[in-house]
């Protein structure tokens, strides 16, 4: 049973889905993948899987999402869990608020719909490579 | 008193009568002036002779002849001014204003008369009363004579030839009646006065004054029959020319000026006499064209010219004229002179040029107004672009949120499809039969599946399912619940266990979860390509550039949800939205226009609202009224009453600078007046506000 999770937060199921095949081909069982179609429902999962001592090591999440945005929710984690790398996935590039989540939640990177799997696969290694090289 | 002074007094009377008649007769001009002087010199010279035949001695008598010269001197010279008067004889304005002079001889035999007699040297009682008498036949006499047959046959012959060149037979009879009366009355008076003493009829009362009542008979039945003095054509013609605005110009036949009416003078300004004796050249710049004419006319008399011709004043300016040039014939058909009549053409040309310049604003305002109504149209096109300028950032992301989804499917099919093709052959090696048919079971339900859950849902499921897995002592339950529920599995049974405990279960698993990657991958394609198409069509609808011009049956239902597919990214960040469609028929509109319409007020809404409430949009058909009612309301912010007021306006806007035009309302109400339609606002601080518009069903 892997202890390490990847949580992908977006209000858009077929990105979720298109998430979770891409994440599972990669990377297989190294990590647990859970999806949240809100900020709300992410942060449910991560205190669920705190709760059963599953370690968050990276989360991707949506910018423009109904409630919560992108930026606010990444900024929430991080005051909680710093260490988790952040990821943001988002079809429309609001530079202010990239630039606010850089600089609040330590932003890892940020991936513009529609990505490529290479870079994906990219911001994964590497932002877990970061937790790694801690 | 005598008979004869009687007759004579009842002469004087007639005359008096005739004289204030005359003086009564309207219009009053110079010819009733001299008929009344007229009647009063022989009422004056009638008085007199009468009292001459009764006085009671010589030396009264002489002295009441004496009296009487002022009457017959001047009566004859009267006439004949009268009779000039009367045919405006063509004499020359300066004969004309020596007119008087006729009167002079008239003046100097009243002088004599009064001194001497003149015609009577002596006078006797006879019968009937005093009479004149003359003896001497003195050079007065004969000179008075000749005075008065002078007068007296000028004057007939003046009416005579009035007579002839008048072609209206009233003035024919009138100058008949006055002739035949005149010879008449002057013959016998002549007679009576002057002849018949001198061959010696010395008995027969001398009454020419009361024999002149047979020229007064007939003047009076001119007077009273034949509306004699009361309008002569001749003078009434004369007082038209005089009067008329048009320049009247006669030539002769070599073009030189023989008469002109004053508007001519008054016009060119050179003096009457200057011009008669001019050319035409005086007048004009282009005698050439003129003479042409002149010829051209004589040529062919019954034809009327008509030209514009130039005519110059003496001070040399042009003045633009429509001539039209006629031949004047004498009674034999000869061509004897021309007449121009020219008209001022220049405030006919003002005139065109005012109407010129009146079409010219007015197709300046036409286009002003083309320009303005294409600026206006240009605005609103301008308007709908910035709106979905502004629409584009977003609507970018929810293309490329299922452009990513698709681009990330298609890889992970591409790389499961040669693993899943060589992995099944192996498996199914693998396989007891029973167990193939689990397989392929598990297959049919993947395939099957359409259920689309939430994540939350799944992670039920998942949960749920594991728990079973676990209680049936399954390992790595998680695992297989994931692949499970992947595949659209969502309960245990106990079929499943010999693939869930088979030595190469992690093999069959793989297999499993590739085909069941294959089958989510094709349908999240499936699903993010019908949002794109939607998305694509919502933008199609909304940009359509219907250039007809012309109204199009459309659904209202379908051009709100077009917008609102347009906003669904703004809208979906915690909006609710509420839609309340009656089912209504397509209505007659400009669709494009009011998706321009729907945009604003979606648009406005979610503003009013920062985004977060609840949106409600209504389509409901109001049957009586003959319209269609549509409404967009928010939960918003609302207005004040102050602001309500103002929101139609062009350039009023409560965003902030750079976030709108402050066009968007004043362009729906616009949209909305040329659907025939009508806008209403309702807002309330805090509660929010509801648009409402009615669009007539029927154009």
């Amino acid at each position: 049973m892997v202890d390490l999770a990847i949580l992908c937060v977006d209000d858009e199921q077929i990105i979720l889905t298109s998430l979770e095949l891409q994440l599972k081909k990669h990377f297989g069982n190294q990590f647990m993948y859970e999806f949240a179609e809100s900020a709300g429902e992410a942060m449910e999962i991560i205190d669920d899987l705190a709760e059963n001592g599953i370690r968050i090591v990276l989360i991707v999440s949506d910018w423009l999402m109904p409630g919560t945005k992108g930026d606010e929710f990444l900024i929430n984690v991080h005051q909680q869990h710093p260490e988790v790398v952040k990821v943001m996935l988002t079809g429309q590039a609001d530079l202010d608020a990239i630039e606010k989540t850089r600089n609040q939640a330590d932003l890892h990177c940020c991936l513009y719909k529609p990505w490529t799997e290479e870079e994906l696969k990219e911001a994964i290694v590497t932002g877990v490579e970061r937790i790694n090289g801690k | 008193m005598r008979l004869v002074s009687l007759i004579t007094f009842l002469a004087a009377g007639v005359y008096i009568y005739l004289a204030v008649y005359g003086l009564r007769m309207k219009p009053r001009r110079r010819l009733n002036t001299i008929f009344i002087y007229l009647c009063l010199a022989c009422a004056l010279w009638a008085c007199c002779i009468a009292f001459m035949f009764s006085a009671s001695s010589q030396t009264t008598a002489w002295w009441w002849f004496r009296m009487s010269s002022p009457g017959w001197c001047l009566g004859p010279a009267l006439l004949l001014n009268f009779s000039l008067v009367l045919t405006e004889a063509r004499i020359s304005s300066q004969l004309k204003k020596h007119r008087f002079w006729i009167y002079l001889p008239a003046l100097i035999f009243t002088v004599l008369a009064m001194n001497k007699g003149l015609t009577a040297n002596t006078l006797t009682l006879e019968s009937f009363g005093w009479s004149p008498l003359n003896t001497g036949q003195s050079l007065g006499y004969w000179a008075f004579t000749c005075y008065y047959i002078i007068c007296i046959v000028s004057s007939i012959a003046l009416v005579w030839r009035w007579a002839t060149g008048s072609t209206l037979a009233r003035e024919k009879k009138q100058a008949r009646i006055v002739i035949t009366c005149t010879i008449i009355g002057t013959s016998l008076a002549f007679f009576n006065e002057s002849l018949l003493p001198v061959l010696g009829y010395t008995s027969i009362p001398k009454m020419p004054v009361v024999l002149w009542l047979i020229w007064a008979y007939g003047l009076w039945v001119c007077i009273t029959k034949y509306s004699f003095m009361v309008v002569t054509p001749l003078v009434a013609t004369n007082e038209i020319i005089r009067s008329i605005d048009d320049l009247l110009i006669m030539l002769d036949l070599q073009g030189r000026i023989i008469e002109v009416n004053p508007r001519v003078s008054e016009l060119l300004l050179f003096s009457y006499e200057d011009l008669l004796q001019s050319n035409i050249e005086k007048i004009t710049d282009d005698p050439d064209t003129v003479r042409n004419h002149l010829v051209i006319s004589q040529n062919d008399p019954s034809h009327t010219i008509h030209e514009e011709i130039q005519l110059k004043t003496r001070t040399a300016l042009a003045i633009p004229t429509a001539v039209s040039i006629s031949a004047i014939k004498d009674e034999f058909g000869d061509v004897i002179c021309f007449a121009l009549i020219a008209r001022d053409l220049r405030p006919t040309l003002a005139l065109q040029n005012e109407i010129k310049e009146r079409i010219r604003a007015e197709a300046e305002l036409k286009q002003a107004h083309t320009e303005a109504e294409l600026a206006q149209r240009e605005l609103a096109e301008s308007e709908k672009m910035a709106v979905l300028g502004q629409l584009v950032a977003g609507i970018a992301h929810e293309i490329n949120t299922p452009l990513g989804a698709i681009n990330s499917s298609v890889g992970s099919i591409a790389e499961a499809v040669p693993q899943t093709l060589e992995q099944i052959p192996g498996v199914f090696s693998l396989l007891t039969a029973a167990e193939k048919q689990e397989f392929m079971q598990m297959l049919d339900i993947a395939l099957k599946a359409d259920a689309v859950l939430s994540m939350r849902e799944k992670r039920a499921l998942r949960k749920n399912l594991t728990e079973q897995l676990e209680a049936a002592d399954i390992s790595r339950a998680a695992n297989y619940a994931d692949s499970l529920v992947n595949l659209g599995i969502y309960e245990y049974t106990a079929n499943m266990l010999p693939l869930l405990v088979h030595p190469q279960n992690e093999l069959i698993f793989q297999a499993l979860n590739n085909i069941s990657s294959l089958i989510r991958g094709v349908k999240n394609i499936q699903t993010a390509t019908m949002k794109v198409r939607k998305i694509v069509f919502a933008l199609k609808n909304f940009a359509r550039f219907d250039n007809s011009g012309e109204k199009v049956p459309s659904d209202i239902r379908e051009g709100i949800e077009t917008v609102l597919t347009l906003y669904y990214h703004q809208i979906k960040q915690g909006t609710e939205v509420l839609r309340e469609y009656d089912e209504v028929a397509p209505i007659p509109c400009y669709p494009d226009e009011l998706n321009q319409v729907w945009t604003n007020l979606v648009n406005n809404a979610l503003h009013a609202m920062d985004y977060k409430g609840t949106l409600t949009v209504g389509v409901k058909e109001l049957h009586d009224r003959g319209e269609l009612m549509v409404y967009v309301s928010d939960s918003g912010h609302g207005m004040t009453a102050e602001i309500r007021e103002k929101i139609f306006n062009p350039f009023f806007t409560t965003k902030r600078a750079g976030e709108g035009s402050g066009l968007g309302l004043d362009i729906v109400k616009k949209i909305i007046e040329k659907h025939e339609g009508r806008i209403e606002v309702e807002s309330e601080v805090g509660q929010g506000t509801t648009f409402r518009i009615f669009l007539p069903v029927a154009s």
